[in-house]
Formats: structure tokens, C-alpha cells, sequence
């Protein structure tokens, strides 16, 4: 698999000169398969650069074919998709795993979000493209070569967010773009019971993965209790208490500039170094490409 | 009165080293008269806006705003949750859209900047926030020296185009807007082929009205802020889309004896490089017609005294 980051940011949009390297797009990472399907793992402002890049190949031509996986409905994780020029060309073909009760949800999801009121484009019937939605299954799924794990993450009070597991020929990547592990402070109780809580629990889910990119929206110093999203810190005890050999520190926070990432990875590198461990990180930045 | 751009770019945020100049964000300005603070639409460029305000050295003091929204398209709203001054208790905020029939301007915005897009609906923030819905055709004023005045914009859905006139200067703020001559927007979709269009009697009235319309709202103002989304080759292939050309604004703009024209709402292809050209050819055009001409950026500030 080859993983390209095109959106690296969490909550909203913050271009200018001090996200200028890691860059001001939100979530939106395109895998390519080795056996050449193309997954895309949420649909946030990048995915608007991705269709851009994408009109170059097959999808020009209208002969494209994408999964596409949301990991949760914030506008921060689905605003590109109506604004790429490979949707709205007859012949495309998108499936697109998200959450929801049923697939009509998901489509009238999509349907409000295209609306006369939010977008020209009034409604999905004039999207050329053919969409196929369909609400992410509990059990392993395939997409082309890969096979496809999705697991629920608690993502704030009564929320949750989808983490997935993509593996193919042996190699893995997880993608867990929004996590706040352990809330404890408010009420849980309409958290589904499906949904993962702690920490401890994350580790099997993740185990021995080859990548992981991970939620690093806070640090130990900006924490803010409930608002859906953990320290960086809490990436770190995970991937190495998973076997991870590989995490990318994704969901920026808005106003994190370039030289605060910079500091942070640095930080987290010395601390890996003095304690010995093997764990590889860095922090994903638009244009970053990884091939597993 | 001292006008600041925010956000200038037009149907999505773009972000990278093609951008960094004009900026990236989406529609947002503050107008500030005296203590009256203005803010027009709510792109992403309204969360720098927010921050701001709220800093300790904030250039302004007032816990008092006045959001004017052009319309509810994604790019001109989708930075309202963001905006800081929401999460003060002391924040007084009184939101101005157009008044539609079929659903209130609250719903249309809170129903949508809440879950499940949303993890909390703006309006359940602390500051307290108020909704009035405008007509087109209309002046009030929103304090003793701050005048407001509507007018109809031709885009998809209808869009409101404003000018903020005060004794220390005049802004109209016209975005998003197609021409008034070839389409007629509504609020249903206009299904568009290259054909030859008729326009009925009627449909060539309203353009004609709003036409005028959005004439008053320039006329002799010290600037104009207006949609120049396409080049001209852009826009004949695309008319159906809502969005003009300088050529339009030029045209509009001196007509209305408007004194600076601010060509606004980039297309978000547009690079640095081909925006400094575009400024650099239309300047030319627009001096011979006796109008100054600048391409909006983030952080550009116009005052009177700072355009002499």
C-alpha cells in the first residue's frame, strides 16, 4: 500500500504562513492498494487538492473507482466531497462506508449537505458521478485487495468516531483520526457499548499494525476535557503498547503552526531516544507519502 | 470607518504555498465605525477574526457584533462555530440574513452548524445571539452614525448584497453575484445549455431591478468589495454558476462612481503568481475610468486616509 496525506488538520481550515509546511487542509488521506484500488480515508478540504490530482488519471475520463471511508460526520471530515471535480463526472464510481442507523442516513446525510440552502449544487441527483453509500459493516470487509477492519472510538460525550484497519499482503495500516480515550467526566451513558472506551482496550485493536496515524490534536499542556480528542502523549503509549513500528501524528489542531509541530515531534523523538525505545514517529504533513 | 479583509477566497478553503499571499480562508470582513463592530459572512476566515477580538491587546472593545450573511453556502458560514467571541458570556451578537418564507434564518444556520456536522450547535455557546432576518430593498440603521442597506444578488438560492454607509466612509460588499443580463437566479435550480436563453418579460424586469439595486449600493461608495470569481474566458463557460469577472465589477463600479474597487472571492485555483497579474491588468483598465483597484488579501485594511 501507498499512503499520501492531502489533509492533515482537525476541526476547521487554517491556512496561512504558519501552517505553511504541515500544511492547513482537514482530514483527507488517500491510500492506493499494491493491487491498485483506491481508498480514501475521510473527505475533509483535502479531498479537494486529491480530486484535483485524480482528474489527472482515470477519473478524467470518468472511468475512476473509489472507496471512500468516513470516519464520522463532522464537517471537518466530509465538506470536500461536493466541491471535487471527480464527483460531479458521469462514469466515477464511489462506495462510501460511513456511519449511520442505514444507508439512507448516510445518503441523506450527504443529500443535506449539498442542499439549495449550503450548496449550488441543490441535491445529489445532479452529481453525474454514481454514488453507492453504505453503512460501515461490523464484520471485516474487502475492498479490492485490502481487507477492511472498522472499529468504534469514543469521541466526546455521546459521540464516536470510526477507527479502520487496512491490510493487505501482510501489511497494515490504522486510522484513527478523532479519539478521546477514558471520558470520565460527564455522562457515558449514551456511548454505544460497542464503542471502545480506554486506552487498554485500543491496543488489540491496533496490534503489531505497521503504521498508525493517530489523533494528536492536543498536547499535555492545552488538554481540554471533552471535546473529543487526546494528547499526543496518549498516541505514543498506544502505538508502543500496540507493537506499532511506524505512527504519524495526525488532526492537527487548528492553530498548532509548524514550528510548535516541529517542537513536539522533536520532544516526543528525545523522550523515545532516551527511554530506548524502537517506536519510529513523525507528523503528518500535506504531501507526505509512506509506502508500506 | 476601517474595512479588513479576513478571508477572500471563494467556494472552499485552500491551503499551501501557492496561497500564502492572498490567503486561503474564506469570505470574511470587519468594518469597524467607531465602537460599532461589523462582520460580514462567516467564512473560515472569521476564526483569525475571533481570535483577534479576544486577545488581550484586541484593537477593539466592544463585546457588541453584527454578523451580516450574504447567503448559507458552505464558504460563507462554515467558520461561525469557530468564532471565539461565542465561548464569552458577554458576547451580544446579532446575526442578519434574508428573510425566506420556507424556513427561518436560525434553522438554516443553527440547524446546521450542530450535530451531526457540528459536535455542538453554535447558539448553545455562551454568548447570546439574536437573529434578524432582512428584506431586500431595505436601509436601517444599526446605530446613530451606521447605516445598512439591501439589495438582491444574482446567485443560486438568492444572495443579499450590502453597503455599511457612516459619515467616515461607505463600503458595499457585493458577493456572490452573476451579471444581470444573461441569467436570472432564483431559488430553483436553473438548468443551464450553451442554446440562446429567452428571458420573459418579467424575468428581464427583476434582472433590471436588481441591476439598479446593486448600483445603489455602490453608488459613490469609497469601496466596493465584489465576487470576480472568473476571467472572462472562465465565466462564458460557466455563467451558469453565480459568479462574475472584473470586467462586470469594473464596469458596475464606475458607473456608480465608486472611488475603490476590491476584486474579491478568488477562485480557489487561483495562485498568487496569477492574482498579482490579474491586480496588474485590471489596475491598468480601471485607472483609465478613474477607479483604483486592488485584489483583496488577508489583512488588507482601507481607510480613508490610508487610500490617499
Amino acid at each position: 500500500m501507498r499512503v499520501r496525506f492531502w489533509g492533515v488538520r482537525g476541526s476547521i481550515a487554517s491556512p496561512g504562513p504558519k501552517t505553511l509546511r504541515y500544511g492547513g487542509n482537514t482530514s483527507c488521506v488517500a491510500v492506493e492498494s499494491d493491487a491498485g484500488d483506491l481508498i480514501v480515508l475521510d473527505a475533509g478540504s483535502g479531498f479537494c487538492p486529491l480530486g484535483d490530482a485524480l482528474m489527472k488519471g482515470s477519473f478524467g475520463k470518468g472511468q475512476g473507482n473509489m472507496t471512500l471511508l468516513l470516519s464520522h460526520t463532522h464537517l471537518d471530515h466530509i465538506i470536500g466531497f461536493p466541491f471535487a471535480p471527480p464527483v460531479h463526472i458521469r462514469g466515477n464510481h464511489f462506495t462510501i462506508y460511513g456511519p449511520a442507523a442505514s444507508r439512507e442516513g448516510l445518503e441523506e446525510l450527504h443529500e443535506g449537505l449539498v442542499a439549495p440552502a449550503y450548496s449550488p449544487v441543490y441535491t445529489l441527483d445532479n452529481i453525474g458521478s454514481t454514488l453507492d453509500f453504505r453503512r460501515i459493516p461490523d464484520e471485516p470487509f474487502v475492498a479490492g485487495g485490502v481487507q477492511i477492519t472498522a472499529q468504534r472510538f469514543p469521541h466526546g460525550v455521546g459521540v464516536f468516531s470510526w477507527g479502520f484497519k487496512l491490510t493487505e499482503r501482510g501489511r497494515s495500516l490504522i486510522y484513527v483520526p478523532d479519539v478521546e480515550y477514558q471520558y470520565r467526566h460527564g455522562v457515558v451513558s449514551n456511548e454505544p457499548t460497542e464503542s471502545i472506551h480506554s486506552l487498554d482496550e485500543a491496543v488489540a485493536f491496533v496490534r503489531d499494525a505497521d503504521l498508525l496515524i493517530h489523533d494528536a490534536y492536543f498536547t499535555l499542556h492545552d488538554y481540554v476535557p471533552g471535546w473529543g480528542h487526546c494528547r499526543t502523549q496518549h498516541a505514543v503509549t498506544l502505538a508502543e503498547a500496540g507493537n506499532i513500528k511506524h505512527l504519524i501524528l495526525f488532526h492537527h489542531a487548528p492553530d498548532r503552526s509548524d514550528e510548535e509541530i516541529d517542537a513536539l515531534i522533536a520532544d516526543h523523538r528525545d523522550d523515545l531516544y532516551h527511554r530506548g525505545a524502537p517506536l519510529r514517529l513523525d507528523a503528518a504533513y500535506e504531501g507526505m507519502t509512506i509506502q508500506l | 470607518m476601517q474595512v479588513r479583509i479576513w478571508g477572500c477566497r471563494g467556494s472552499y478553503p485552500v491551503s499551501g504555498a501557492d496561497f500564502v499571499r492572498y490567503g486561503g480562508n474564506t469570505s470574511c470582513i470587519e468594518v469597524q465605525v467607531n465602537d460599532t463592530l461589523i462582520v460580514l459572512d462567516a467564512g473560515t476566515g472569521i476564526r483569525p477574526l475571533g481570535q483577534a477580538l479576544c486577545s488581550p491587546d484586541s484593537h477593539i472593545k466592544t463585546n457588541r457584533v453584527h454578523v451580516f450573511i450574504t447567503h448559507t453556502h458552505w464558504d460563507h458560514i462554515m467558520g461561525f462555530p469557530f468564532f471565539q467571541p461565542l465561548r464569552d458570556i458577554d458576547t451580544y451578537l446579532t446575526v442578519y440574513g434574508l428573510r425566506r418564507s420556507e424556513r427561518p434564518l436560525e434553522e438554516t444556520l443553527a440547524g446546521s452548524l450542530g450535530k451531526p456536522l457540528f459536535p455542538i450547535p453554535f447558539t448553545s455557546q455562551p454568548a447570546r445571539t439574536d437573529f434578524r432576518e432582512v428584506d431586500f430593498y431595505t436601509t436601517f440603521a444599526i446605530a446613530p452614525d451606521v447605516q445598512v442597506t439591501t439589495a438582491r444578488l444574482n446567485h443560486p438560492y438568492r444572495a443579499v448584497g450590502y453597503r455599511i454607509s457612516s459619515p467616515s466612509g461607505s463600503l458595499a460588499y457585493v458577493t456572490d453575484t452573476a451579471p444581470f443580463d444573461q441569467i436570472l437566479f432564483g431559488d430553483e435550480q436553473v438548468s443551464w445549455s450553451r442554446e440562446e436563453r429567452t428571458l420573459d418579460e418579467h424575468s428581464r424586469e427583476t434582472l433590471q431591478r436588481m441591476h439598479q439595486g446593486v448600483l445603489d449600493l455602490m453608488v459613490g461608495a469609497d469601496w466596493v468589495i465584489y465576487d470576480t470569481m472568473f476571467e472572462p474566458e472562465e465565466y462564458t463557460k460557466r455563467p451558469h454558476w453565480g459568479h462574475s469577472t472584473p470586467d462586470h465589477a469594473i464596469g458596475l463600479a464606475a458607473q456608480a462612481q465608486a472611488r475603490h474597487l476590491i476584486l474579491f472571492h478568488h477562485d480557489p485555483h487561483r495562485t498568487d503568481r496569477e492574482i498579482d497579474a490579474i491586480e496588474g491588468r485590471y489596475r491598468a483598465r480601471a485607472a483609465e475610468v478613474d477607479l483604483m483597484l486592488s485584489a483583496a488579501r488577508e489583512g488588507l485594511t482601507l481607510t480613508r486616509e490610508s487610500d490617499q
